[in-house]
């Protein structure tokens, strides 16, 4: 699985995958501003944290999301297989509960635990890029080749730059309340930041 | 206007507003990291770790440790993005030091090392702490690297978009839309420092000859075409050519057609046979790209590892062989860092005291009371240092002359061509009684106690002796059998289980 990761997922996505860098958005993300900051451009940066990322993810919609990809019906039959079959118990006041089966989210700590979820943020990427395509959401076009950019992610560390328009706000707001229904990744809306550059 | 334009989109989002700079994965994006007060958080932060564990309650040895896991690690996430200003530097050096040599309340406390000594690698005579300014220029380095790289990876995309390809880091003189990160980089790896040790670390391979520039890459011989014929290029019309635009293919082969821009004199022709004939020797491949290659024999790559050590390389190298030996021995932390400071001299002693501007009263020795004290004089060549020495002599069985020299002084047995167990036996106890002859030389001077040179002696004797079955799994034998003969009870063990 994690060998085949960098050819699925959108190069805007960074961890967990071989050849890409946590310090690689980093220095992204100031090349950006500094640019931004140099000609004299505007641009808005969203930073959208999402509400206990791993625990709520919903399993229909990664399993909908690995068919999509590619993945063959006998892969989508093993995830379901190591998904259904973990039980948990839960620690209250000192007591362990009876076991249970979850229905959603994943188990942190399980080593195959990131690339599913990176499988589902990858999600949001195919319709932001969408978007992009049909010219709804209108990103940052940075250096001479004009390379457009307008999000970046890392695992859920998800950031947003888009030139300041209402439309492109609007098209943002859509794009994660869908996000948010579909996979019930919910968006913390308090951590939810928003800055303005000049 | 715009702040109300700010206020409408944020009512949208139901968010709040920030400003630049913000946290981003932990690090502060859109500032300026040139100016100190980005570096704030990051000296808090070492302080508080400082303050909390009060160095005094660790031994030397345990200091060095904790500097080097974990004071020297903490800038390291902002260190391999950002280039920390000299200012910034000496703080978290002078923090650093201020902690080795266990400054605290009382004020300060000397030095007794200076610290690019300590940096140095431990086969090298120091202790191998990390000089953060090298290792700061060794991990941005790698960006120079990966930029060159062929993998993809937006990130690249943006920055080669914005700066067209990573040979721009070596132009001479700064753009205005440069950022200060790529300023940085390229005054630290490119056309912005004097002594290019990022290029000169570079070789090439030879392939189709699309990348390799003919007069400034090193692909042929030790250095750059560019530099051994001065002159030639001078004259040379593309100077800044890719090896396959100086050459054509004619059939299978490969002939070199260099353009000049003048005739050559009768004098300069020698150079130019001397070019072609270097050049004529080599030829390109069809079938392969050019190809750059880390000038280190195991990796070929760059790693931050082997570039902080080409790095941190001291000229002096003759005592290499020493430390490697010192270091591979294992005593107690503790009494193996006193014994460097022995071996470099650091010591201390009254004389080594008095050149430091302390207020001594005496400075005759306090074992025998008839010479000055030096750290030679103190642990060799003092009277009772000597019967001490001659004691471990005859325990070991052996006869020797000792030097006064403490390097030779520590070496003088691996010389003798003795056996492998009996140099570790020689090692440990070498450092054992330097340990023991400190302990009652103080123990004299604060305590009032006497000289007793059998106690010192036996002292050494039971410290080896934990030291050795502590460290070396496999060797468990009495005290009483290590007294009597430690080099059989090795040699014991050595055959049956190879330690």
């Amino acid at each position: 699985m994690q060998k085949v990761l960098h050819k699925i997922n959108d190069q805007k996505q960074s961890a967990f995958i071989e050849g890409r860098g946590l310090l690689d958005s980093v220095v992204l993300v100031n090349e950006v501003i500094d640019e931004v900051r140099r000609i004299k451009g505007k641009c808005t940066i969203i930073k959208v944290d999402f509400e206990k990322a791993y625990d709520s993810v919903n399993w229909e919609f990664l399993l909908y999301m690995m068919a999509r990809l590619g993945f063959c019906d006998k892969w989508i039959k093993w995830i379901r297989g190591c998904l259904e079959s973990s039980t948990i118990s839960v620690l209250v006041n000192g007591s362990p509960t009876e076991q249970f089966s979850p229905t959603k989210g994943l188990r942190q700590g399980d080593p195959l635990a990131p690339f599913l979820f990176l499988i589902v943020v990858e999600g949001l990427a195919g319709v932001v890029r969408q978007a992009e395509y049909k010219g709804l959401l209108e990103g940052i076009k940075v250096g001479k080749k004009q390379i457009p950019i307008n999000m970046l992610q890392f695992a859920d560390d998800t950031i947003f730059v888009c030139s300041p328009k209402p439309q492109n706000i609007v098209v943002i707001k859509s794009i994660l309340r869908c996000f948010e229904i579909a996979s019930r990744l919910k968006v913390n809306f308090h951590k939810r930041k928003y800055w303005y550059a000049k | 206007m715009q702040n109300r334009m700010i206020e409408r989109f944020s009512i949208m989002l139901n968010c709040t507003t920030m400003n630049i700079p913000f946290l981003y994965l932990g690090i502060k994006v859109g500032a300026n990291h040139r100016k100190k007060v980005f570096w704030n958080d990051m000296i808090i932060n070492i302080r508080k770790r400082l303050s909390k564990w009060k160095g005094r309650h660790l031994s030397f040895a345990g200091r060095v440790m904790l500097i080097k896991s974990v004071i020297s690690t903490i800038p390291l996430y902002y260190l391999s993005i950002f280039k920390m200003p000299v200012s910034v530097g000496k703080i978290i050096r002078k923090l650093q030091r201020e902690f080795l040599w266990g400054w605290g309340h009382e004020g300060r406390k000397i030095a007794w090392v200076r610290w690019e000594h300590i940096c140095r690698t431990k086969e090298d005579g120091g202790l191998g702490v990390k000089d953060l300014d090298k290792f700061n220029i060794a991990l941005l380095g790698k960006w120079k690297w990966r930029l060159g790289k062929e993998e993809p990876g937006l990130w690249k995309d943006i920055v080669l978009s914005k700066y067209e390809s990573w040979r721009k880091l070596d132009d001479k003189k700064v753009c205005s839309h440069d950022s200060w990160w790529w300023r940085d980089i390229r005054k630290i790896c490119g056309g912005g420092c004097k002594e290019n040790w990022f290029d000169k670390n570079i070789r090439w391979n030879r392939g189709i000859g699309n990348k390799i520039n003919f007069w400034d890459d090193l692909w042929l011989g030790e250095i750059p075409l560019k530099d051994k014929y001065l002159r030639l290029y001078t004259n040379s019309i593309l100077k800044k050519a890719k090896l396959g635009d100086a050459g054509y293919w004619n059939g299978e082969n490969w002939v070199w057609n260099l353009q000049w821009r003048r005739e050559w004199f009768e004098w300069e022709k020698d150079t130019v046979a001397n070019l072609m004939r270097e050049v004529e020797g080599t030829t390109l491949l069809r079938d392969r790209e050019d190809e750059r290659i880390w000038n280190d024999d195991e990796t070929k790559v760059y790693t931050v590892n082997s570039a902080y050590k080409k790095l941190n390389k001291s000229n002096g190298t003759q005592q290499e062989n020493l430390f490697e030996l010192f270091w591979k021995m294992k005593a107690l932390p503790s009494a193996q860092y006193f014994a460097w400071r022995v071996i470099i001299n650091r010591v201390a002693t009254y004389d080594n005291l008095q050149n430091r501007g302390v207020e001594v009263g005496s400075k005759v020795c306090v074992m025998c009371h008839c010479c000055d004290e030096t750290v030679t004089h103190l642990f060799f060549s003092c009277r009772i240092a000597a019967r001490l020495w001659k004691m471990c002599d005859s325990w070991l069985g052996l006869y020797s002359v000792h030097h006064n020299s403490v390097e030779i002084h520590f070496l003088q047995f691996k010389h003798l061509g003795l056996s492998k167990s009996c140099n570790i036996v020689w090692r440990c106890m070498w450092v054992a009684t330097i340990w023991s002859i400190w302990n009652k030389r103080n123990n004299i001077i604060f305590r009032n106690v006497k000289v007793d040179v059998e106690e010192m002696f036996s002292l050494a004797q039971v410290k080896t002796w934990a030291w050795i079955t502590n460290k070396y799994p496999r060797a468990s034998f009495s005290y009483s059998d290590w007294c009597l003969c430690p080099t059989t009870c090795l040699n014991h063990c050595d055959s049956n289980h190879n330690i």
